[in-house]
Protein backbone atom coordinates (compact mmCIF):
# COMPACT_ATOMS: atom_id res chain seq x y z
CA UNK A 1 0.00 0.00 0.00
CA UNK A 2 2.74 2.42 0.80
CA UNK A 3 4.30 1.76 -2.45
CA UNK A 4 1.31 2.81 -4.49
CA UNK A 5 0.46 5.78 -2.34
CA UNK A 6 3.98 6.60 -2.89
CA UNK A 7 3.66 6.74 -6.65
CA UNK A 8 0.47 8.57 -6.32
CA UNK A 9 2.56 11.32 -4.27
CA UNK A 10 5.46 11.20 -7.23
CA UNK A 11 3.33 11.83 -9.79
CA UNK A 12 1.90 15.12 -8.31
CA UNK A 13 4.30 17.12 -6.24
CA UNK A 14 7.71 18.54 -6.83
CA UNK A 15 10.51 17.96 -4.05
CA UNK A 16 10.22 20.41 -1.45
CA UNK A 17 13.02 21.16 0.90
CA UNK A 18 11.97 22.65 4.20
CA UNK A 19 14.24 23.74 6.67
CA UNK A 20 14.43 23.39 10.80
CA UNK A 21 15.60 26.01 12.15
CA UNK A 22 15.30 28.53 15.31
CA UNK A 23 18.42 30.42 15.78
CA UNK A 24 18.56 29.35 20.05
CA UNK A 25 20.12 26.23 20.52
CA UNK A 26 18.40 23.47 22.59
CA UNK A 27 14.83 24.00 21.19
CA UNK A 28 13.95 21.34 19.55
CA UNK A 29 15.11 21.39 16.17
CA UNK A 30 16.53 17.54 15.95
CA UNK A 31 13.33 16.04 17.71
CA UNK A 32 11.30 18.22 15.37
CA UNK A 33 13.51 17.19 12.25
CA UNK A 34 13.29 13.61 13.32
CA UNK A 35 9.65 13.37 14.14
CA UNK A 36 8.40 15.38 11.03
CA UNK A 37 10.14 13.57 8.89
CA UNK A 38 9.41 10.20 10.15
CA UNK A 39 5.53 10.88 10.07
CA UNK A 40 5.75 12.55 6.60
CA UNK A 41 7.51 8.50 5.75
CA UNK A 42 4.46 7.09 7.75
CA UNK A 43 2.04 9.51 5.78
CA UNK A 44 3.14 8.04 2.61
CA UNK A 45 5.51 10.60 1.14
CA UNK A 46 9.25 9.45 0.21
CA UNK A 47 11.29 11.37 2.67
CA UNK A 48 15.30 12.10 3.50
CA UNK A 49 16.18 13.92 6.27
CA UNK A 50 19.73 15.53 6.45
CA UNK A 51 21.92 16.58 9.31
CA UNK A 52 23.85 19.90 9.27
CA UNK A 53 24.67 20.48 12.41
CA UNK A 54 28.25 19.55 11.32
CA UNK A 55 30.55 18.21 14.54
CA UNK A 56 27.97 18.42 16.85
CA UNK A 57 25.17 15.32 14.64
CA UNK A 58 23.07 13.67 16.46
CA UNK A 59 20.37 13.51 13.90
CA UNK A 60 21.52 9.76 13.74
CA UNK A 61 21.47 9.12 17.63
CA UNK A 62 18.02 10.25 17.66
CA UNK A 63 17.19 8.19 14.64
CA UNK A 64 18.76 5.41 15.75
CA UNK A 65 21.30 4.82 12.95
CA UNK A 66 24.53 6.17 14.52
CA UNK A 67 25.51 2.55 14.14
CA UNK A 68 25.65 1.98 10.54
CA UNK A 69 27.10 6.07 9.46
CA UNK A 70 29.71 5.71 6.74
CA UNK A 71 29.93 8.11 5.00
CA UNK A 72 28.49 11.86 5.60
CA UNK A 73 26.87 14.92 4.38
CA UNK A 74 30.57 16.43 3.93
CA UNK A 75 32.09 12.89 2.42
CA UNK A 76 29.65 13.61 -0.90
CA UNK A 77 30.15 17.03 -1.10
CA UNK A 78 33.64 16.05 -1.72
CA UNK A 79 33.74 13.35 -3.79
CA UNK A 80 35.01 11.13 -1.25
CA UNK A 81 32.02 8.78 -1.30
CA UNK A 82 28.43 8.76 -3.50
CA UNK A 83 25.56 9.95 -2.42
CA UNK A 84 23.81 6.51 -2.45
CA UNK A 85 26.63 5.13 0.32
CA UNK A 86 26.29 7.94 2.76
CA UNK A 87 22.38 7.80 2.62
CA UNK A 88 21.12 5.59 5.53
CA UNK A 89 17.86 3.63 5.02
CA UNK A 90 15.73 3.38 7.85
CA UNK A 91 14.94 -0.13 9.22
CA UNK A 92 11.62 0.98 10.45
CA UNK A 93 9.35 3.01 8.18
CA UNK A 94 10.45 2.27 3.94
CA UNK A 95 10.31 5.74 2.36
CA UNK A 96 12.75 7.03 4.76
CA UNK A 97 16.35 8.48 4.87
CA UNK A 98 19.00 9.99 6.86
CA UNK A 99 21.56 11.74 5.80
CA UNK A 100 24.24 12.20 8.68
CA UNK A 101 26.60 15.16 9.37
CA UNK A 102 30.26 14.92 9.64
CA UNK A 103 31.63 14.37 13.72
CA UNK A 104 35.02 15.68 12.82
CA UNK A 105 35.03 19.07 10.29
CA UNK A 106 33.60 22.12 11.29
CA UNK A 107 30.67 24.10 9.47
CA UNK A 108 32.61 26.03 7.73
CA UNK A 109 34.06 22.79 5.04
CA UNK A 110 30.25 23.43 3.83
CA UNK A 111 30.05 25.28 0.76
CA UNK A 112 26.72 26.84 -0.62
CA UNK A 113 27.56 25.47 -4.13
CA UNK A 114 28.46 22.04 -2.32
CA UNK A 115 25.12 21.58 -0.49
CA UNK A 116 22.93 22.69 -4.04
CA UNK A 117 24.57 20.09 -6.25
CA UNK A 118 23.68 17.47 -3.12
CA UNK A 119 20.10 19.09 -2.70
CA UNK A 120 19.87 18.78 -6.13
CA UNK A 121 20.48 15.26 -6.66
CA UNK A 122 17.94 14.56 -3.50
CA UNK A 123 14.69 16.51 -5.51
CA UNK A 124 14.95 13.93 -7.97
CA UNK A 125 14.53 10.98 -5.97
CA UNK A 126 12.90 12.27 -3.00
CA UNK A 127 9.25 14.50 -1.94
CA UNK A 128 10.51 15.95 0.80
CA UNK A 129 13.69 16.39 1.89
CA UNK A 130 14.23 18.00 5.71
CA UNK A 131 17.22 20.21 6.53
CA UNK A 132 17.70 19.74 10.59
CA UNK A 133 19.68 22.96 11.01
CA UNK A 134 22.65 23.63 13.69
CA UNK A 135 21.65 26.50 16.29
CA UNK A 136 23.00 30.27 15.73
CA UNK A 137 23.20 32.55 13.03
CA UNK A 138 26.30 31.44 11.14
CA UNK A 139 27.27 29.83 8.02
CA UNK A 140 25.70 26.45 9.09
CA UNK A 141 22.79 27.95 9.66
CA UNK A 142 22.60 29.74 6.77
CA UNK A 143 23.56 27.18 4.39
CA UNK A 144 20.55 24.74 6.11
CA UNK A 145 18.04 27.32 5.49
CA UNK A 146 19.93 28.80 1.81
CA UNK A 147 17.55 26.35 -0.32
CA UNK A 148 14.26 25.99 1.59
CA UNK A 149 11.47 26.50 -0.01
CA UNK A 150 9.24 26.03 3.22
CA UNK A 151 10.88 26.72 7.09
CA UNK A 152 9.37 25.32 10.38
CA UNK A 153 10.74 27.57 13.03
CA UNK A 154 11.21 25.64 16.15
CA UNK A 155 10.25 28.44 19.45
CA UNK A 156 10.02 27.47 22.97
CA UNK A 157 7.34 29.83 24.90
CA UNK A 158 10.34 32.31 26.24
CA UNK A 159 11.17 35.48 25.33
CA UNK A 160 15.13 34.70 24.11
CA UNK A 161 14.11 31.68 22.06
CA UNK A 162 10.94 34.13 20.64
CA UNK A 163 13.21 36.99 19.67
CA UNK A 164 15.95 34.44 18.15
CA UNK A 165 13.34 33.27 16.06
CA UNK A 166 12.25 36.56 15.16
CA UNK A 167 15.49 37.01 13.35
CA UNK A 168 15.73 33.90 11.51
CA UNK A 169 12.03 34.87 10.30
CA UNK A 170 14.10 37.97 9.10
CA UNK A 171 16.62 36.14 7.49
CA UNK A 172 14.24 33.73 5.57
CA UNK A 173 13.03 36.32 3.96
CA UNK A 174 15.98 37.88 3.10
CA UNK A 175 19.20 35.81 3.23
CA UNK A 176 17.96 32.56 0.86
CA UNK A 177 18.13 31.20 -2.50
CA UNK A 178 14.48 32.21 -3.10
CA UNK A 179 14.78 35.69 -1.44
CA UNK A 180 18.07 36.20 -3.89
CA UNK A 181 16.46 35.21 -6.63
CA UNK A 182 13.11 37.09 -6.60
CA UNK A 183 11.05 33.63 -6.33
CA UNK A 184 8.11 33.36 -4.34
CA UNK A 185 9.20 33.92 -0.38
CA UNK A 186 9.95 30.76 1.48
CA UNK A 187 6.45 29.72 3.42
CA UNK A 188 7.36 29.88 7.16
CA UNK A 189 5.58 27.69 9.38
CA UNK A 190 5.90 28.22 13.44
CA UNK A 191 5.53 25.16 15.95
CA UNK A 192 6.03 25.70 19.53
CA UNK A 193 7.70 23.14 21.66
CA UNK A 194 8.09 22.05 25.23
CA UNK A 195 4.79 23.74 26.15
CA UNK A 196 3.61 23.64 29.62
CA UNK A 197 -0.40 25.26 30.09
CA UNK A 198 0.21 25.23 33.88
CA UNK A 199 3.54 27.02 33.69
CA UNK A 200 1.41 29.40 31.32
CA UNK A 201 -1.25 30.05 33.80
CA UNK A 202 1.83 30.62 36.48
CA UNK A 203 2.99 33.08 33.77
CA UNK A 204 6.22 31.21 33.77
CA UNK A 205 6.09 30.99 30.29
CA UNK A 206 4.30 32.54 27.28
CA UNK A 207 1.34 31.88 25.98
CA UNK A 208 1.16 29.90 22.36
CA UNK A 209 -0.92 33.57 21.65
CA UNK A 210 1.88 35.53 22.45
CA UNK A 211 4.00 33.75 20.55
CA UNK A 212 1.71 33.88 17.42
CA UNK A 213 1.06 37.59 18.11
CA UNK A 214 5.33 38.15 17.86
CA UNK A 215 6.08 36.14 15.42
CA UNK A 216 3.43 36.61 12.91
CA UNK A 217 3.44 33.72 10.50
CA UNK A 218 1.01 30.78 10.12
CA UNK A 219 0.86 28.29 13.39
CA UNK A 220 1.22 24.64 12.88
CA UNK A 221 0.81 23.62 16.61
CA UNK A 222 2.48 23.06 20.05
CA UNK A 223 4.36 20.33 21.36
CA UNK A 224 3.85 19.65 24.85
CA UNK A 225 6.31 19.35 27.17
CA UNK A 226 6.99 15.49 27.65
CA UNK A 227 8.87 12.67 29.55
CA UNK A 228 8.49 10.66 26.70
CA UNK A 229 10.21 12.98 24.27
CA UNK A 230 13.85 12.49 26.54
CA UNK A 231 12.95 8.67 26.63
CA UNK A 232 12.47 8.32 22.80
CA UNK A 233 15.70 9.89 21.92
CA UNK A 234 17.50 8.04 24.29
CA UNK A 235 16.31 4.66 22.83
CA UNK A 236 16.92 5.80 19.33
CA UNK A 237 13.21 6.42 17.85
CA UNK A 238 11.89 9.42 16.62
CA UNK A 239 8.58 10.42 18.93
CA UNK A 240 6.64 9.68 16.15
CA UNK A 241 7.75 5.91 15.70
CA UNK A 242 7.68 5.60 19.28
CA UNK A 243 4.63 4.42 21.19
CA UNK A 244 1.39 6.57 21.39
CA UNK A 245 1.65 10.11 23.82
CA UNK A 246 0.98 13.08 23.95
CA UNK A 247 4.46 14.68 21.67
CA UNK A 248 3.88 11.70 19.44
CA UNK A 249 -0.01 13.24 18.62
CA UNK A 250 0.95 16.38 18.43
CA UNK A 251 3.41 15.56 15.82
CA UNK A 252 1.46 14.11 13.83
CA UNK A 253 -1.01 16.83 14.42
CA UNK A 254 1.61 19.41 12.99
CA UNK A 255 2.13 17.23 9.80
CA UNK A 256 -1.41 16.51 8.76
CA UNK A 257 -1.66 20.57 9.40
CA UNK A 258 1.23 21.32 6.89
CA UNK A 259 -0.22 18.48 4.29
CA UNK A 260 -3.17 21.20 4.46
CA UNK A 261 -5.39 19.14 7.13
CA UNK A 262 -7.73 21.44 9.18
CA UNK A 263 -7.12 19.82 13.03
CA UNK A 264 -8.19 21.33 16.12
CA UNK A 265 -5.23 22.49 18.20
CA UNK A 266 -4.72 20.03 21.13
CA UNK A 267 -2.59 20.34 23.96
CA UNK A 268 -3.07 24.34 24.32
CA UNK A 269 -5.03 24.04 27.74
CA UNK A 270 -4.03 22.79 31.25
CA UNK A 271 -5.62 19.35 30.99
CA UNK A 272 -8.32 18.59 33.55
CA UNK A 273 -7.28 16.49 36.55
CA UNK A 274 -9.22 13.15 36.63
CA UNK A 275 -10.61 12.09 40.25
CA UNK A 276 -7.51 10.28 41.29
CA UNK A 277 -5.10 13.26 41.06
CA UNK A 278 -7.79 15.36 42.49
CA UNK A 279 -8.10 13.38 45.48
CA UNK A 280 -4.25 12.57 45.86
CA UNK A 281 -3.16 16.61 44.90
CA UNK A 282 -1.62 15.49 41.45
CA UNK A 283 0.94 18.28 40.51
CA UNK B 1 21.21 62.36 28.22
CA UNK B 2 21.72 63.14 24.48
CA UNK B 3 22.68 60.17 21.90
CA UNK B 4 25.06 61.60 19.13
CA UNK B 5 24.03 60.73 15.61
CA UNK B 6 26.35 61.26 12.49
CA UNK B 7 24.10 62.44 9.97
CA UNK B 8 24.80 61.35 6.56
CA UNK B 9 22.04 62.63 4.47
CA UNK B 10 23.10 63.54 1.00
CA UNK B 11 21.79 67.14 1.93
CA UNK B 12 24.56 67.88 4.42
CA UNK B 13 27.44 66.27 2.24
CA UNK B 14 26.00 68.89 -0.65
CA UNK B 15 26.01 71.60 1.78
CA UNK B 16 29.65 71.04 2.88
CA UNK B 17 31.06 70.48 -0.80
CA UNK B 18 29.31 74.24 -1.64
CA UNK B 19 31.53 75.27 1.45
CA UNK B 20 34.26 73.85 0.67
CA UNK B 21 34.74 74.34 -3.14
CA UNK B 22 32.62 77.05 -4.30
CA UNK B 23 32.68 80.27 -2.33
CA UNK B 24 30.01 82.29 -4.80
CA UNK B 25 27.51 79.33 -4.74
CA UNK B 26 24.40 80.63 -2.22
CA UNK B 27 24.13 78.30 0.62
CA UNK B 28 20.74 79.57 1.43
CA UNK B 29 17.20 80.76 0.05
CA UNK B 30 14.80 83.13 1.46
CA UNK B 31 11.11 82.00 0.40
CA UNK B 32 7.64 82.82 1.31
CA UNK B 33 5.23 79.88 1.76
CA UNK B 34 1.94 78.87 2.23
CA UNK B 35 1.22 76.97 5.38
CA UNK B 36 -0.87 75.92 8.07
CA UNK B 37 -0.51 77.59 11.46
CA UNK B 38 -2.65 77.17 14.81
CA UNK B 39 -4.27 80.73 15.34
CA UNK B 40 -4.92 81.98 18.76
CA UNK B 41 -8.34 84.22 18.67
CA UNK B 42 -8.17 86.68 21.78
CA UNK B 43 -11.33 88.18 22.44
CA UNK B 44 -10.50 90.10 25.51
CA UNK B 45 -7.04 90.51 27.37
CA UNK B 46 -7.69 90.64 31.47
CA UNK B 47 -5.38 88.65 32.60
CA UNK B 48 -7.56 87.20 35.11
CA UNK B 49 -9.97 85.64 32.62
CA UNK B 50 -6.95 85.00 30.01
CA UNK B 51 -4.39 82.73 31.09
CA UNK B 52 -6.64 80.44 33.33
CA UNK B 53 -8.64 79.81 30.11
CA UNK B 54 -5.80 79.27 28.37
CA UNK B 55 -4.44 76.89 30.77
CA UNK B 56 -7.80 74.82 30.60
CA UNK B 57 -7.65 74.76 26.35
CA UNK B 58 -3.69 74.28 25.91
CA UNK B 59 -3.16 72.14 29.26
CA UNK B 60 -6.06 69.93 27.86
CA UNK B 61 -4.54 68.95 24.84
CA UNK B 62 -0.87 69.28 25.62
CA UNK B 63 -0.17 66.59 23.04
CA UNK B 64 -1.87 68.21 20.37
CA UNK B 65 -0.14 71.50 20.34
CA UNK B 66 3.25 70.60 21.95
CA UNK B 67 6.00 72.31 19.70
CA UNK B 68 3.38 73.73 17.78
CA UNK B 69 4.15 77.50 16.11
CA UNK B 70 1.27 79.73 17.24
CA UNK B 71 -0.07 83.05 15.93
CA UNK B 72 -1.35 85.57 18.11
CA UNK B 73 -4.61 87.03 16.42
CA UNK B 74 -6.10 90.74 18.11
CA UNK B 75 -8.80 91.51 14.94
CA UNK B 76 -11.32 91.45 17.77
CA UNK B 77 -9.94 93.72 20.14
CA UNK B 78 -9.62 97.67 19.88
CA UNK B 79 -6.80 99.52 20.45
CA UNK B 80 -7.18 100.12 24.22
CA UNK B 81 -7.41 96.53 24.86
CA UNK B 82 -3.92 95.63 23.11
CA UNK B 83 -2.17 98.42 25.18
CA UNK B 84 -3.34 96.40 28.41
CA UNK B 85 -2.07 93.44 27.07
CA UNK B 86 1.31 92.62 28.62
CA UNK B 87 2.84 90.95 25.24
CA UNK B 88 6.10 89.41 26.94
CA UNK B 89 4.16 87.61 29.70
CA UNK B 90 2.00 85.82 27.55
CA UNK B 91 4.48 84.77 25.10
CA UNK B 92 6.21 83.56 27.75
CA UNK B 93 3.13 81.85 29.21
CA UNK B 94 2.49 79.99 26.24
CA UNK B 95 6.04 78.72 25.87
CA UNK B 96 5.44 77.41 29.21
CA UNK B 97 2.57 75.62 28.22
CA UNK B 98 4.85 74.22 25.02
CA UNK B 99 3.83 75.63 21.95
CA UNK B 100 6.23 78.70 20.08
CA UNK B 101 4.36 81.73 19.89
CA UNK B 102 5.64 82.76 16.73
CA UNK B 103 3.66 86.55 15.76
CA UNK B 104 0.91 88.66 15.86
CA UNK B 105 -1.61 89.52 13.48
CA UNK B 106 -4.42 92.11 13.52
CA UNK B 107 -2.34 94.46 15.51
CA UNK B 108 -3.22 98.15 16.09
CA UNK B 109 -0.18 100.23 14.86
CA UNK B 110 0.38 101.75 18.57
CA UNK B 111 1.28 98.36 19.38
CA UNK B 112 3.75 96.96 17.12
CA UNK B 113 6.95 98.21 18.90
CA UNK B 114 6.15 96.56 22.47
CA UNK B 115 5.10 93.51 20.59
CA UNK B 116 8.26 93.34 18.41
CA UNK B 117 9.82 93.68 21.62
CA UNK B 118 8.09 90.64 23.13
CA UNK B 119 10.19 88.83 20.23
CA UNK B 120 7.03 88.18 18.29
CA UNK B 121 6.87 88.66 14.79
CA UNK B 122 4.45 91.04 13.51
CA UNK B 123 2.21 90.04 10.28
CA UNK B 124 -1.04 91.82 8.79
CA UNK B 125 -4.26 90.97 9.43
CA UNK B 126 -5.27 88.65 6.57
CA UNK B 127 -9.31 89.91 6.14
CA UNK B 128 -10.12 87.84 2.32
CA UNK B 129 -7.71 85.15 3.94
CA UNK B 130 -11.16 83.67 5.63
CA UNK B 131 -13.23 84.12 2.41
CA UNK B 132 -10.74 82.16 0.52
CA UNK B 133 -9.56 78.87 2.96
CA UNK B 134 -12.80 76.84 2.25
CA UNK B 135 -10.96 74.03 4.32
CA UNK B 136 -11.77 76.97 7.31
CA UNK B 137 -15.62 76.27 7.66
CA UNK B 138 -14.88 72.25 8.13
CA UNK B 139 -12.79 72.28 10.90
CA UNK B 140 -15.06 75.07 12.68
CA UNK B 141 -17.72 72.00 13.47
CA UNK B 142 -14.85 69.80 15.14
CA UNK B 143 -13.73 73.19 16.84
CA UNK B 144 -16.98 73.97 18.90
CA UNK B 145 -16.52 70.52 20.83
CA UNK B 146 -12.69 70.11 21.23
CA UNK B 147 -10.49 73.32 21.27
CA UNK B 148 -10.73 76.81 19.66
CA UNK B 149 -7.51 76.16 18.21
CA UNK B 150 -7.97 77.04 14.34
CA UNK B 151 -6.53 76.28 11.25
CA UNK B 152 -5.89 79.28 8.87
CA UNK B 153 -3.62 79.31 5.91
CA UNK B 154 -1.50 82.21 5.98
CA UNK B 155 1.08 84.06 3.74
CA UNK B 156 4.15 84.28 5.66
CA UNK B 157 6.56 86.61 4.71
CA UNK B 158 9.69 85.21 6.98
CA UNK B 159 11.93 82.92 5.67
CA UNK B 160 10.13 79.53 6.41
CA UNK B 161 11.42 75.78 5.84
CA UNK B 162 9.79 74.47 2.35
CA UNK B 163 7.35 71.83 2.64
CA UNK B 164 7.90 70.14 -0.22
CA UNK B 165 6.65 66.88 -0.57
CA UNK B 166 9.22 64.62 1.01
CA UNK B 167 7.80 61.13 0.18
CA UNK B 168 6.79 58.42 3.46
CA UNK B 169 8.03 55.60 4.15
CA UNK B 170 5.82 52.70 4.41
CA UNK B 171 6.85 49.21 5.64
CA UNK B 172 3.74 46.70 5.53
CA UNK B 173 5.66 43.68 7.19
CA UNK B 174 6.60 43.22 11.32
CA UNK B 175 10.12 44.73 11.15
CA UNK B 176 11.97 41.63 13.07
CA UNK B 177 14.81 41.17 15.14
CA UNK B 178 18.36 42.13 13.36
CA UNK B 179 16.10 44.70 11.03
CA UNK B 180 16.57 48.32 10.70
CA UNK B 181 14.33 50.22 8.81
CA UNK B 182 15.92 53.65 7.78
CA UNK B 183 14.15 56.71 6.30
CA UNK B 184 16.65 59.12 6.06
CA UNK B 185 14.58 62.13 4.90
CA UNK B 186 10.89 62.00 5.55
CA UNK B 187 8.61 59.92 7.95
CA UNK B 188 8.18 56.34 8.35
CA UNK B 189 5.23 54.87 9.14
CA UNK B 190 5.08 50.63 9.76
CA UNK B 191 1.66 49.42 9.10
CA UNK B 192 2.27 46.38 11.32
CA UNK B 193 4.79 45.90 14.60
CA UNK B 194 7.89 46.17 15.50
CA UNK B 195 9.68 43.32 17.09
CA UNK B 196 12.36 43.41 20.10
CA UNK B 197 15.90 44.38 18.64
CA UNK B 198 14.55 45.92 15.22
CA UNK B 199 15.42 49.11 15.04
CA UNK B 200 13.56 52.21 12.98
CA UNK B 201 15.03 55.53 12.05
CA UNK B 202 13.42 58.42 10.50
CA UNK B 203 14.35 62.00 9.86
CA UNK B 204 10.85 63.02 9.94
CA UNK B 205 8.20 61.25 12.25
CA UNK B 206 7.59 57.58 13.00
CA UNK B 207 4.21 55.91 13.19
CA UNK B 208 3.87 52.35 14.57
CA UNK B 209 0.51 50.81 13.65
CA UNK B 210 0.80 48.07 15.80
CA UNK B 211 3.11 46.99 18.84
CA UNK B 212 6.48 48.64 18.94
CA UNK B 213 9.10 46.93 20.74
CA UNK B 214 11.90 47.36 19.32
CA UNK B 215 13.96 50.58 18.65
CA UNK B 216 12.31 53.98 17.42
CA UNK B 217 14.71 56.93 16.86
CA UNK B 218 12.57 59.98 15.19
CA UNK B 219 14.04 63.34 14.21
CA UNK B 220 17.35 62.04 13.78
CA UNK B 221 19.14 65.13 11.88
CA UNK B 222 17.85 67.16 14.74
CA UNK B 223 14.28 67.97 14.43
CA UNK B 224 13.04 68.36 17.78
CA UNK B 225 9.41 68.58 16.03
CA UNK B 226 9.67 65.08 15.49
CA UNK B 227 6.71 62.32 16.80
CA UNK B 228 6.86 58.90 17.60
CA UNK B 229 3.39 57.11 17.61
CA UNK B 230 2.72 53.56 18.49
CA UNK B 231 -0.78 51.63 18.92
CA UNK B 232 1.15 49.32 21.92
CA UNK B 233 4.22 50.56 23.00
CA UNK B 234 6.31 48.69 24.59
CA UNK B 235 9.96 50.19 23.09
CA UNK B 236 13.57 49.11 23.86
CA UNK B 237 14.62 52.76 23.46
CA UNK B 238 12.91 55.61 21.73
CA UNK B 239 14.94 58.47 20.52
CA UNK B 240 13.83 62.37 19.10
CA UNK B 241 16.26 64.61 18.29
CA UNK B 242 19.13 61.94 20.00
CA UNK B 243 17.19 62.45 22.97
CA UNK B 244 16.28 58.92 24.35
CA UNK B 245 14.86 56.71 27.35
CA UNK B 246 14.89 52.93 27.57
CA UNK B 247 12.35 51.19 28.48
CA UNK B 248 13.35 50.87 31.80
CA UNK B 249 12.65 54.01 32.50
CA UNK B 250 9.65 54.37 31.02
CA UNK B 251 6.49 55.21 33.04
CA UNK B 252 4.80 51.88 33.95
CA UNK B 253 1.56 53.71 33.05
CA UNK B 254 2.56 53.91 29.04
CA UNK B 255 3.59 50.65 28.64
CA UNK B 256 1.56 48.70 26.04
CA UNK B 257 -1.05 51.51 25.64
CA UNK B 258 -1.52 54.26 22.44
CA UNK B 259 1.32 56.25 23.13
CA UNK B 260 2.62 59.71 21.34
CA UNK B 261 6.20 60.51 22.04
CA UNK B 262 6.98 63.96 21.61
CA UNK B 263 10.49 66.14 23.01
CA UNK B 264 9.34 69.07 25.29
CA UNK B 265 11.15 71.44 27.15
CA UNK B 266 11.52 69.20 29.85
CA UNK B 267 12.90 66.28 27.68
CA UNK B 268 11.11 62.99 25.83
CA UNK B 269 7.08 63.22 26.82
CA UNK B 270 4.44 60.49 26.12
CA UNK B 271 1.12 61.54 26.36
CA UNK B 272 -1.47 58.27 26.46
CA UNK B 273 -4.05 58.38 24.17
CA UNK B 274 -5.54 55.08 24.52
CA UNK B 275 -5.37 51.38 24.57
CA UNK B 276 -5.24 49.01 21.87
CA UNK B 277 -5.65 45.00 21.55
CA UNK B 278 -4.61 43.46 18.61
CA UNK B 279 -7.31 41.28 16.35
CA UNK B 280 -6.19 37.49 16.89
N1 LIG C 1 8.57 18.32 23.68
C1 LIG C 1 9.64 18.08 24.46
N2 LIG C 1 9.48 17.70 25.74
C2 LIG C 1 10.54 17.46 26.53
N3 LIG C 1 11.82 17.56 26.13
C3 LIG C 1 12.06 17.94 24.87
C4 LIG C 1 10.99 18.23 23.97
N4 LIG C 1 11.53 18.59 22.77
C5 LIG C 1 12.88 18.53 22.93
N5 LIG C 1 13.21 18.15 24.18
C6 LIG C 1 14.55 17.96 24.74
O1 LIG C 1 15.29 19.15 24.57
C7 LIG C 1 16.64 18.85 24.33
C8 LIG C 1 17.11 19.55 23.04
O2 LIG C 1 16.39 19.00 21.94
P1 LIG C 1 17.01 18.97 20.48
O3 LIG C 1 18.35 18.31 20.47
O4 LIG C 1 15.98 18.44 19.57
O5 LIG C 1 17.22 20.52 20.27
P2 LIG C 1 18.00 21.24 19.08
O6 LIG C 1 17.25 22.49 18.84
O7 LIG C 1 18.20 20.33 17.95
O8 LIG C 1 19.38 21.54 19.79
P3 LIG C 1 20.70 22.10 19.06
O9 LIG C 1 20.49 23.55 18.89
O10 LIG C 1 21.78 21.80 20.05
O11 LIG C 1 20.84 21.37 17.77
C9 LIG C 1 16.75 17.35 24.25
O12 LIG C 1 17.21 16.86 25.47
C10 LIG C 1 15.31 16.90 24.00
O13 LIG C 1 15.07 15.63 24.53
MG1 LIG D 1 20.02 19.82 16.89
Amino acid sequence: MTEKLLHEHTEQTQAKVVVVTSGKGGVGKTTTSAAFASALAVRGYKTVVIDFDVGLRNLDLIMGCERRVVYDLLNVIHGEGSLNQALIKDKRVGNLYILPASQTRDNDALSIEGVGEVIAALRKNFEYIICDSPAGIEKGAMTAMYFADEALVVTNPEISSVRDSDRIIGMLASKTRRAEQNLPPVKEHLIITRYDPLRVTKGDMLSAGDVNEILAIPFLGVVPESKSVLAASNSGIPVTLADEGDAHEAYFDIVDRFLGEDKPFRFMDVPRKGIFSRLFGGR
Amino acid sequence: MSLLYVSLSPSRHEYMNSINTTFDTPVLELKGSIMTVIVLHLKATDAGRLYPQLEQKIGKAQAFFRNAPVLIDLSDLGEAEQLALDFTELASTLRGMGVVPVGVRGSARSQNERILHAGLGLLPAVKAERSVAATESQPSTIQDTTQEAEEAKLVANAPQQTSSAIPTKVITQPVRSGQQVFAPEGDLVILSSVNAGAELLAAGNIHVYGALRGRAMAGINGDATARIFSLQCNPELVAIAGEYLVNESLAPSCINQCVLVSLGSKGLQFDVTGSFTPAP
